[in-house]
């Protein structure tokens, strides 16, 4: 659960980073696309030469609710295994680029309305069917069908409907938008493409009890609730790929029984999010097991609802913002790393020099006092119940709060769907403090949050921040972009500065999870944003 | 399974007797009282803070300074557990004891009254009862929220229905013994009756049901902290603390075994004194 | 008794009208959109168009008034719709009757050990009454009563299949226990030891309170009968003890245990769900857990009642037993 609700194990609680990701993130994109035909292989070569052969069980948290991916919510669980037998378009990397995957090539219109994409060619789906782009037209457009009540259709409501999809060409797709998106090829990256013919004639029904993609893996069976068999594809178009024979997900709940099950080898990967973090200690220590620990382009937050009059007063917010200890935190969940900014060390627009609140409860005392509070403030902290490792974040949060002596904070766990999303993120944000973490797809994304509640909107303010000087460096950086690095970095850096000294939010640390593997499980690629990793280049040492 | 119908009430001397030479119930008394007076006492006898962090002392074993080691956050295990006895023992007690006193209401009078009362209750009963307890108590808490209110009254649901069947049929039973019939002839009211002639009665197995009671309510505790439905934390609770102790099972076992062995302890004690109990009841042994 | 039994049946049916009113009512109290849930649930509220909820709200038939959409839940039930999980887009009778016959799979072996281990205990101590080994068996047995299941399961686990290595950590065998026995001829007996090996410790942890109870119950049930007068009119008669005790005590003793043996059965299926969770066991169980926590209404509802029902109908066939046996209660 929530690594820990056995049941705890909670589910898709693991979207979480979807909530930076979709709602927010849908803004800027990193990459512009290239141009020109495809690599074959993708991203780094394994250690040592691949062997052929073997079989891998991945250990999954949660249920599988549906093998379809057009329906398939953001469970990462979920994610995790239609990789497996699907492709997209265009792949997220995990070096948080884009490159081509079922299609070869992407373009641009001079006026951003037109996206046309080149696709491969050869590309056979698992029934012999060839891969066309009326599979793409028809998985796009099911998507955002209301019949289909598929979650993906909102990310593109979001992101402006297009107005048609054309297929020129068997091997030609082109996306016609009314008004450019903010987020076009993140959108795009997100579709997994269903055959056409094989599910209409199946229909939905059908095709979650049998799936059919052009992915490495083809499927064979699964028993509701437990397990997932696939077996490799023969005929998939990465020559050479996937090395495993077989690949089964079981799903195992709680995190002690992953621990016994990798130990004694019934199952060779634990998938995000992984084992228990304390667990992670015994699994160093053992010789047949690997850690991978990965930090994500993400980073754990406490927000301030500035529509509460005690926290309008910068002050107030800066000086809880120093009664917090980012290494105790970190100690306390072991994976993640210590940071005071919101911007992911993994981005290239990083500023080390950025400013940072260190813990020093004189000067939250100080501070508190001049906002004409000397006797403390008293307030109550929203978080997450039963879902690792966000709730340990705020109960050590509280706890460092309560220990400056002048601030009473109570801490009101609640749960992710049916307390924090009503009361935190929609109107009428009956919240105080809030924490939690939020993922980014960009540098530039990690701050559409704080940009406030004007026309550049695409997700709710919810901490009703507004600051006319973050929203002119923001515009600056979006404008210099891809065409003024200097600019662009220089807007980046005041960025970082202004939202510190501004505190909408206390950055608390930057987030994580680990993978753990058998040692001769190999290949393993980790990815900063959840929800984008794959397996087809796992293979097993002998 | 028939229950037999107590005959003695507490004050007679071959129950109290019974109770006093067995050497289970006096240990399991003994072991109550001492958790009770934990309970009770433990923000003066506990050695440290519950609520105190000190992460980089986290998941250490028992050792001079921490008896019982310390947590995932590095505070004081055997604090906790002193504190969360507490807990556990407040919202056991207040659940088995308002479970009883509701069963006791009734099941009296819609044994002694029958009627309209009777079907109603009777009926509510039969659908409270078909229900598998951990799923009703479930199902229910998802409804309310969890937390130990919510718990308590919960637990209540669970036990009230069953307990106000068993009365009422004692209750049914004992309105025609003589002595009943007798005081009704003489005029005495219905209240005076109850209260003198048919309760007293009831006691003997309703404290029975009270020690077993707490056993299952220290259990229920428990097992909805650990799927995340009790208490909340930071608050200390065995339940809450089994399940943080689980996380952290392989690197530091001695949490959830220390908590582990509380609840089993309590639950075998309470478990015992119902059983001896039982049987200084029972007019079937007594005879002997 | 066939009046009795069909007062019994008629008697049923407002309970089961009221076990459907409180599932239906709680499950609408439970704070949480499962159509929220169902886009995704990443991204706030606001953002989703307000249409598509409204869709697909309508198309699950949730903007209808409260009483209209539990009159047209319990008359759907009344001819076995169950109704469309939400979020597993299947239907909810078809996903229960899946993970059925694992948890009665579990369900069935932790009763049969139980019963298995506990009766002939029970006896055995019995006429050993008073005994060390009575003794200490009692004490066993409320050893056993007591301890939290749950984190037995765990230790367990830990013992014996990461320290040992005998079992498997967790998880039902790719065959049932039937199936396996059925494969015999084609695929040899591996199925069925794989089969046995995953169902050993939930089903041992399961059976734990049981056996305890089976244990002291049949002690007691023995005692009596050992008690009464017909065992010493037969000693009287000369009977070799043996024969008393096989031929009238157990015969005597047995009818409660089968009673009380189909109460616990009925309450076993509905209590497999921590054994469930912890072992990974794919049962009806866990998939009502799992259900509760994507608030899928038609789910839970399903599961809640379905295991109901069983329950009250167990219960009911107990209690036409003790009416076949005992006349009394029959004109109660």
């Amino acid at each position: 659960m929530k690594s820990n609700r056995d049941a705890s194990t909670l589910t898709r609680r693991d979207l979480l980073q979807m909530l930076g990701a979709t709602g927010a993130a849908a803004v800027v994109a990193a990459c512009a696309p290239p141009s020109g035909s495809s690599p074959s292989g993708s991203a780094s070569a394994p250690a040592g030469t691949p062997q052929r052969g073997g079989s891998v069980t991945v250990a999954l948290t949660s249920n599988l609710t549906t093998l379809d991916p057009r329906i398939a919510g953001t469970n990462n669980a979920l994610r995790l295994v239609t990789h497996v037998y699907t492709n997209t378009l265009i792949r997220l990397n995990e070096k948080l680029e884009y490159e081509p995957e079922l299609a070869e090539s992407w373009d641009r219109s001079p006026d951003g309305l037109t996206y046309t994409l080149k696709l491969r060619k050869g590309v056979k789906f698992h029934d012999g069917s060839a891969f066309t782009s009326k599979d793409v037209k028809f998985t796009l457009e099911s998507v955002m069908d209301p019949a289909l009540k598929s979650s993906f259709r909102t990310s593109w409501v979001i992101n402006n409907v297009p107005t048609k999809i054309e297929t020129p060409d068997d091997y030609t797709v082109r996306i016609v938008w009314p008004k450019e998106p903010d987020e076009p090829l993140y959108t795009i990256a997100f579709q997994r493409i269903v055959p056409k013919d094989y599910t209409e004639k199946v229909g939905t029904d059908g095709y979650t009890a049998k799936p059919i993609g052009t992915g490495p893996f083809r499927f064979v069976s699964q028993t509701s609730g437990d397990k997932v068999t696939f077996e490799r594809n023969p005929d998939f178009w990465k020559s050479g790929l996937p090395y495993l024979d077989q690949l089964m997900f079981r799903i195992i709940p709680d995190p002690a029984t992953r621990l016994a099950a990798i130990q004694a080898n019934e199952i060779q990967v634990v998938a995000p999010p992984g084992l228990n973090p304390d667990d992670l200690a015994i699994t160093a220590k053992d010789p047949d097991l690997t850690n991978y620990n990965q930090l994500f382009a993400g980073y754990h937050y406490m927000a301030f609802n500035e529509r509460n009059p005690l926290f309008k007063d910068k002050r107030v917010r800066q000086a809880i913002c120093s009664a917090v200890d980012s290494q105790e935190i970190i100690n306390a969940v072991i994976v993640g790393e210590v940071g005071h900014n919101n911007v992911s060390k993994k981005f290239k627009e990083f500023d080390p020099n950025s400013p940072k609140y260190s813990l020093d409860v004189n000067k939250t005392k100080s501070l508190l006092a001049e906002a004409g509070f000397p006797n403390g403030i008293d307030f109550t902290i929203s978080g997450l119940a039963a879902l690792q490792p966000y709730t340990k974040v705020a109960e050590v949060v509280q706890n460092q709060l309560n220990r400056t002596g002048v601030i009473r904070a109570k801490l009101q766990l609640l749960d992710f769907t049916s307390g924090f999303v009503p009361k935190v993120f929609s109107a009428p944000f009956d919240y105080q403090v809030a924490i939690s973490a939020f993922t980014s797809v960009s540098a530039l994304a990690a701050f559409s949050t704080y940009y406030g509640v004007t026309a550049q909107q695409t997700t709710e303010n919810f901490m009703a921040f507004t600051d006319p000087a973050l929203q002119r460096a923001y515009d600056d950086a979006k404008a210099a972009r891809f065409s003024d690095p200097k600019k662009y970095q220089d807007s980046m850096n005041a960025l970082q500065k202004i939202i510190i000294d501004d505190a909408p939010a206390a950055f608390l640390g930057y987030w994580g999870n680990s993978v753990t593997t058998r040692k001769a499980v190999q290949g393993f690629i980790g990815h900063p944003i959840q929800s984008f990793e794959y397996m087809e280049q796992l293979w097993l040492k002998k | 399974m028939i229950a037999t119908i107590p005959l003695f009430r507490w004050t007679q001397r071959p129950v109290l007797r019974r109770l006093l030479t067995s050497r289970t119930a006096v240990i399991s008394i003994l072991v109550i009282v001492a958790f009770a007076l934990v309970a009770i006492f433990a923000s003066v006898i506990a050695p440290q803070d519950p609520l105190l962090m000190n992460v980089s002392q986290r998941l250490e074993p028992p050792s001079s300074a921490h008896l019982l080691g310390t947590d995932q956050f590095g505070r004081d295990v055997l604090t906790r557990l002193m504190y969360g006895t507490r807990l556990s023992f407040l919202v056991a007690f207040t659940s088995v004891a308002f479970a009883a006193a509701g069963a006791l209401a009734v099941g009296t009078i819609a044994g002694y009254y029958g009627g309209v009362g009777d079907f109603v209750s009777g009926r509510i009963i039969d659908v409270l009862l078909s229900f598998p307890p951990i799923l009703l108590a479930l199902v229910l808490i998802a409804a309310v929220g969890p937390n130990i209110f919510n718990l308590v009254a919960v637990i209540i649901v669970l036990r009230l229905p069953g307990e106000a069947r068993l009365v009422r049929s004692m209750v049914l039973s004992l309105r025609q013994r003589t002595y009943v019939e007798a005081a009704r002839s003489i005029g005495a009211d219905d209240r005076r009756i109850m209260l003198k002639h048919i309760i007293p009665h009831t006691l003997g197995t309703l404290s029975v049901l009270l020690m077993l009671g707490m056993a299952s309510a220290i259990y229920l505790e428990a097992a909805f902290g650990f799927l995340g439905l009790g208490a909340q934390p930071p608050d200390p609770s065995w339940g809450t603390m089994m399940r943080e102790g689980l996380d952290v099972l392989r690197a530091a076992p001695h949490v959830s075994l220390a908590t582990g062995a509380a609840i089993f302890i309590a639950s075998l004690c309470f478990n015992s004194l119902g059983d001896v109990m039982r049987d200084a009841f029972d007019p079937m042994t007594i005879r002997r | 008794m066939i009046r009795y039994i069909v007062r019994r049946l008629l008697a049923m049916i407002p309970v089961m009208f009221g076990i459907t009113l409180i599932v239906f009512v709680a499950m609408r109290l439970v704070p949480g959109d499962p159509i929220v849930i169902l886009f995704g649930a990443d991204i706030d509220p606001v953002k989703v168009d307000p249409q598509a909820i409204r869709d697909l709200r309508h198309a699950y038939g949730l903007d209808l008034p409260l009483p209209l959409q539990y009159w047209s839940f319990v008359s759907h039930l009344a001819v076995g719709d169950f109704g469309r999980s939400i979020v597993q887009h299947a239907p909810v009778l078809e996903l229960i009757l899946q993970r059925l016959p694992a948890t009665l799979e579990l369900a069935i072996s932790a009763m049969l050990i139980a019963v298995l281990i506990g009766i002939p205990l029970g006896v055995f101590v019995a006429v050993r009454k008073g005994s060390v080994v009575d003794r200490a068996t009692l004490l066993g047995a409320s050893f056993l009563f007591a301890a939290p299941g749950f984190w037995i399961a765990i230790v367990l686990i830990l013992l014996f299949a990461v320290d040992l290595r005998w079992l498997p950590t967790s998880g039902r065998a790719d065959f049932s226990l039937y199936d396996s026995i059925l494969l015999i001829p084609t695929k040899g007996v591996s199925p069925l030891v794989d089969a046995l090996r995953h169902l050993v410790l939930p089903a041992i942890t399961l059976s734990l309170t049981y056996t305890a109870v089976f244990i002291r119950l049949t002690r007691s049930t023995v005692l009596e009968a050992l008690r009464e007068d017909y065992v010493r009119t037969a000693r009287s008669k000369g009977l070799a003890e043996r024969t008393v005790r096989y031929r009238h005590v157990l015969r005597n003793a047995l009818l409660p245990l089968i009673t009380a043996g189909g109460l616990y059965f009925a309450q076993l299926l509905g209590g497999t769900v921590l054994i469930e969770v912890v072992f990974a066991w794919p049962g009806v169980g866990r998939l009502g857990i799992d259900a509760l926590r994507f608030f899928d209404y038609s789910l839970v509802q399903g599961v809640v009642i379905l295991t109901a029902l069983l329950f009250s109908f167990a219960n009911l066939i107990v209690d036409v037993l003790y009416g076949v046996v005992d006349p009394r209660i029959r004109y109660s």
